[in-house]
C-alpha cells in the first residue's frame, strides 16, 4: 500500500466533507433551477445542472478510494492474494 | 450462509472496523433473511412514504423513463416518441439523481461498499461464470439492456409499475409485478442453474 493508514483516514475525512457540500449543493440548485415548483417538465439543463455535481462528486471519490486497500468484509486481502500468488508461482 | 453473503456485499469495498456501523450493516442487518424485523420494516415504510409523498405531490417514482428521456435529447431529438417522452417527464431524472446519491451516501457514509470504479466481478458471477472480465461486461451489459427495453416497452419499470402502480392499485402494476416476479424465479434458475 503506498498511502500510509493515517493519510487515508484524513483523505476519506476530506472527502466527507466534500460529499456533505455537494449534497447541499444539490439540493440549493433543485431550487433554484426549477423555482421550487416542478409542474412542467424537466429541461435538460435543468437535469444538467445536477448531474454534473453527481458526476464530479464520484470522480473525485474515485481518485480518492482507489488509494484504499481492496477489501472483503471490511478486512484488506492485498496480503491474503500475494501470498496465493506466491504459492501458485 | 451469511457471512457468505455478506462477502459477495462488501467484495471490493473499504476497509472498515470491528466496532463501526458498517460492521453492523453488512455482516448483520442487510443480510438478515426475516423481513419483518424492526430495520426491514423500517426501511420498506421509507420507500413506502417516498412513493406515496409523490402521489401526493402529482408525480410518479419513477426510473427506466429517464433514459428515454437522455437518449430522445442526445440522439433522437426530433423522433416522435421522443417528443413524447419530453412532454410527460416529470420528476424522473431528479429521482435518478436522488438514487445516485443516496446509494453514494450510503457506501461512503454508511455500509464502506464504495468500490471506486474498481475490476470488480461478483463472487456469485465468478463462480457461475468464471473470471473473464469480457464475459462478465457482455453479461451485466446485455442483461441490463434486456431488462431496460423490457422496460421500455412495458411503458415502465419496477419503480413505475410495482412501487408506484401498485400503491395506485393500478391493475397493469398489479400484472407487472406478478410477471417481474416470474421471470425473476425462472430466468435464476435457469442461469444460475440452482434449485429453489
Amino acid at each position: 500500500m503506498a498511502v500510509n493508514e493515517k493519510e487515508l483516514e484524513e483523505m476519506d475525512k476530506i472527502f466527507k466533507v466534500i460529499f456533505i457540500i455537494g449534497l447541499i449543493l444539490e439540493f440549493v440548485v433543485a431550487i433554484i433551477v426549477t423555482g421550487n415548483a416542478t409542474t412542467t417538465p424537466l429541461t435538460a439543463s435543468q437535469v444538467a445542472a445536477l448531474g454534473i455535481i453527481a458526476v464530479i462528486l464520484l470522480l473525485i471519490a474515485g481518485i480518492i478510494y482507489s488509494q484504499f486497500p481492496y477489501s472483503v468484509l471490511g478486512k484488506p486481502v492485498e496480503k491474503e492474494k500475494q501470498k496465493v500468488e506466491e504459492r501458485s508461482g | 450462509m451469511h457471512q457468505e453473503t455478506a462477502r459477495f456485499l462488501t467484495e471490493g469495498g473499504l476497509p472498515y472496523s470491528e466496532n463501526s456501523l458498517a460492521k453492523k450493516l453488512n455482516e448483520y442487518y442487510a443480510v438478515e433473511d426475516n423481513v419483518t424485523r424492526w430495520f426491514m420494516v423500517s426501511v420498506a415504510g421509507i420507500v413506502a412514504l417516498t412513493v406515496v409523498a409523490e402521489m401526493f405531490l402529482h408525480q410518479i417514482f419513477g426510473e427506466s423513463t429517464t433514459d428515454s428521456w437522455i437518449a430522445g435529447h442526445l440522439f433522437m431529438p426530433t423522433f416522435k416518441y421522443s417528443q413524447i417522452v419530453f412532454k410527460g417527464i416529470g420528476w424522473e431524472p431528479y429521482s435518478d439523481i436522488g438514487t445516485i446519491m443516496g446509494a453514494f451516501f450510503s457506501a461512503v457514509f454508511l455500509t464502506r461498499r464504495f468500490t471506486a470504479f474498481r475490476d470488480i466481478i461478483p463472487p456469485s458471477s465468478a463462480e457461475r461464470f468464471g473470471t473473464n472480465p469480457a464475459k462478465r461486461f457482455l453479461g451485466s451489459f446485455g442483461g441490463a439492456y434486456l431488462m431496460l427495453f423490457g422496460a421500455r416497452m412495458a411503458d415502465g419499470c419496477a419503480s413505475g409499475h410495482i412501487l408506484s402502480g401498485d400503491l395506485e392499485m393500478a391493475l397493469s402494476g398489479l400484472e407487472f409485478t406478478a410477471a417481474v416476479f416470474a421471470s425473476m424465479l425462472i430466468t435464476a434458475h435457469y442461469v444460475y442453474k440452482k434449485r429453489w
